[in-house]
């Protein structure tokens, strides 16, 4: 009997060191799988991430890459955000264009299980810099899109863009709506148990001018609806152009001329 | 050994079972009409799931059973409470939404030969969404939970329907998308009692899970209803209608009005977070609980505007 209640409070005393362990092995699993031994620095000297440290929809979870770069930091071409314990951890890759005003980037995905959050940049020179967050969240993956797929696909491919000044920063806040149910393969239906099949946003391509400013791979880890904030590097009335493609081979585009507009909403001001 | 484990065990399960060793506390709001109310906690192995309001309507020849709570247990112990008090039989069971706290008590009523009856987006949403609730409520219980705590209905209302209990008649209507996209309103004719379900929450924070828009709009459509009292889904279980229901207006007017504000002026979710709604912090209980998840529900839905 003794011996029962000391195994049980071994194990609990136990848990805590092993779910540590158990994020490292993780995370050198799928450092591995995306850059195999390249060599990863820290990098909160050249950016931050922002991510909530509890979701409150673990299907919606708002993060960001914020530029922390000032004079003589590196130019970043690449970032990819990552979420260590989701079943895809690759959330997306973003590589910045000529016309993309800086690494700033907003974006929502899908959490399945408590995980690190990470972004990794990489610079002009081929290193890398991470930073990360812890976020808890559970089932994100698996949480139902909706109950029937004619619902689900309505307004499909519709293309939303809105542009805001950036102020003192220069050039253009691009805000991007994709309608797209964006099903991971996760969402299981509890009569047929049979799981939908995966049909998502995969490839975006934002110009301004006829210039890059980001072209991103997506994966089901994306929300529904997938958003990107972008930051363009033009100032002024300019063209956005808004090119995505699905895991099935539909193709959708925009193309607008869009004046970006000056917020005077004062964002910082406490309630 | 073996014994000692058993008496380990049945220590640790009495408290579990000894949950409700006292019944549930039913309150009779108008003749024949029996509401429990549920805590206004989230789901947890201590209340069993029991955080919704739940009761029945008794008639001269059926008893209609109106959402079962959040587990098989809470259930049990409903029909338990309804065979006590009449031996009118259970011939409906209604659920008032797909919410799990609101259904998860179905299996209980199974062997009853009861119809169960709900939306006509009930059964494809209890088929779309149940292996996720099963999962996330067998978490939050602590307990097992097998598949057949599902049960889907076996009649579908499209849009109205009539149910006779046998000297009075109870008025079921099927909402279009609003607090979710299930929403079933139940009046009882004979006492001129409205229950809403979700559609209406007291005290604690409503949560939005379809369609603010909609919501607001069903809502001005309920207000119209001549009703002598209100059962809301949370909350003291009779109220004045439509008086009832100016917190829970006010609420999602304010979630209405300031994220269609942080959008207009360029907001990321993040900053809507922050910016909108914080002055209803202390009229609700658990706000900072599901606050956050309106306002997201609600900037994915108004950004499309």
């Amino acid at each position: 009997m003794t011996r029962l209640l000391s195994l049980l409070f071994l194990a609990c005393l136990a848990l805590p060191a092993f779910a540590v362990d158990q994020d490292e092995e993780r995370w050198d699993a799928v450092r591995d799988d995306l850059f195999g031994d390249r060599a990863i620095e820290k990098g909160d000297h050249l950016m931050a991430l922002q991510a909530p440290f509890r979701a409150s929809d673990a299907a919606l979870v708002p993060i960001g890459v914020e530029d922390r770069r000032g004079e003589g930091d590196p130019a970043i071409s690449r970032v990819w955000l990552i979420v260590d314990n989701n079943p895809v951890p690759l959330a997306g890759m973003f590589e910045y264009g000529p016309a993309a005003g800086s690494i700033d980037l907003s974006t929502r995905v899908r959490v399945n299980a408590y995980s690190h959050v990470r972004a990794v940049a990489e610079t002009g020179d081929g290193s890398l810099f991470m930073v990360r967050e812890h976020v808890r969240a559970s089932g994100g993956c698996s949480a139902p899109v909706s109950a029937d797929d004619q619902e689900a696909l309505k307004d499909m491919g519709q293309i939303r863009v809105r542009a805001w000044d950036r102020g003192d920063k220069g050039g253009a806040d691009l805000q991007i709506g994709i309608r797209h149910p964006n099903f991971s393969g996760m969402q299981m239906d509890q009569v047929t148990r049979l799981y939908r099949r995966a049909h998502y946003v995969k490839d975006v391509e934002v110009l301004a001018d006829g210039e890059r400013v980001v072209r991103a791979e997506l994966t089901i880890a994306m929300s529904r609806d997938p958003s990107l904030r972008l930051a363009s590097g033009l100032q002024g009335e300019q063209d956005v152009t808004v090119l995505a493609n699905d895991s099935e081979g539909h193709e959708f585009r925009e193309v607008l001329t869009i004046s970006p507009r000056i917020s005077d909403f004062d964002f910082s001001a406490a309630e | 050994m073996t014994n000692t484990i058993r008496t380990l065990l049945l220590t640790l399960g009495l408290p579990l079972s000894n949950a409700f060793a006292d019944g549930l506390a039913l309150e009779q709001i108008a003749d024949g009409v029996y509401v429990h109310q549920g805590v206004h906690e989230d789901v947890s192995a201590e209340n069993r799931g029991d955080i919704a309001n739940i009761g029945f309507i008794v008639g001269d020849d059926c008893v209609a059973v109106i959402d079962t709570g959040g587990s098989p247990a809470v259930g049990e112990v409903l029909r338990a409470e309804v065979e006590q008090r009449t031996d009118t039989p259970i011939c409906y069971v209604i659920n008032t939404h797909v919410h799990p706290d609101h259904v998860f008590g179905n299996q209980a009523f199974v062997d009853t030969g009861a119809e169960f009856i709900g939306h006509h987006r009930l059964a494809a949403q209890l088929s779309a969404r149940g292996e996720y609730y099963r999962e996330a409520m067998a978490r939050m219980l602590d307990a097992g939970l097998d598949q057949d705590v599902i049960v889907p209905p076996d009649r579908a209302v499209d849009d109205k329907m009539e149910l006779d209990l046998g000297g009075r008649v109870l008025r079921l209507e099927a909402m279009p998308t609003a607090h979710t996209d299930t929403d079933l309103v139940v009046v009882d004719q004979a006492t001129g009692t409205l229950w809403l379900g979700d559609l209406l929450f007291v005290d604690r924070i409503p949560s939005l899970d379809g369609s603010l828009l909609g919501w607001l709009a069903v809502m001005d459509q309920l207000r119209e209803i001549d009703a002598e009292r209100v059962v809301p889904g949370h909350g003291p279980v009779s109220l004045n209608w439509p008086e009832a229901a100016a917190d829970q207006q006010r609420y999602l007017e304010t979630l209405r009005d300031q994220t269609r504000q942080v959008i207009d002026a360029g907001a990321t979710i993040d900053q809507a977070l922050q910016h909108v709604g914080r002055g209803e912090r202390d009229a609700w209980l658990l706000f900072e609980e599901y606050h956050e998840g309106n306002v997201q529900a609600a900037f994915a839905e108004l950004e499309w505007e």
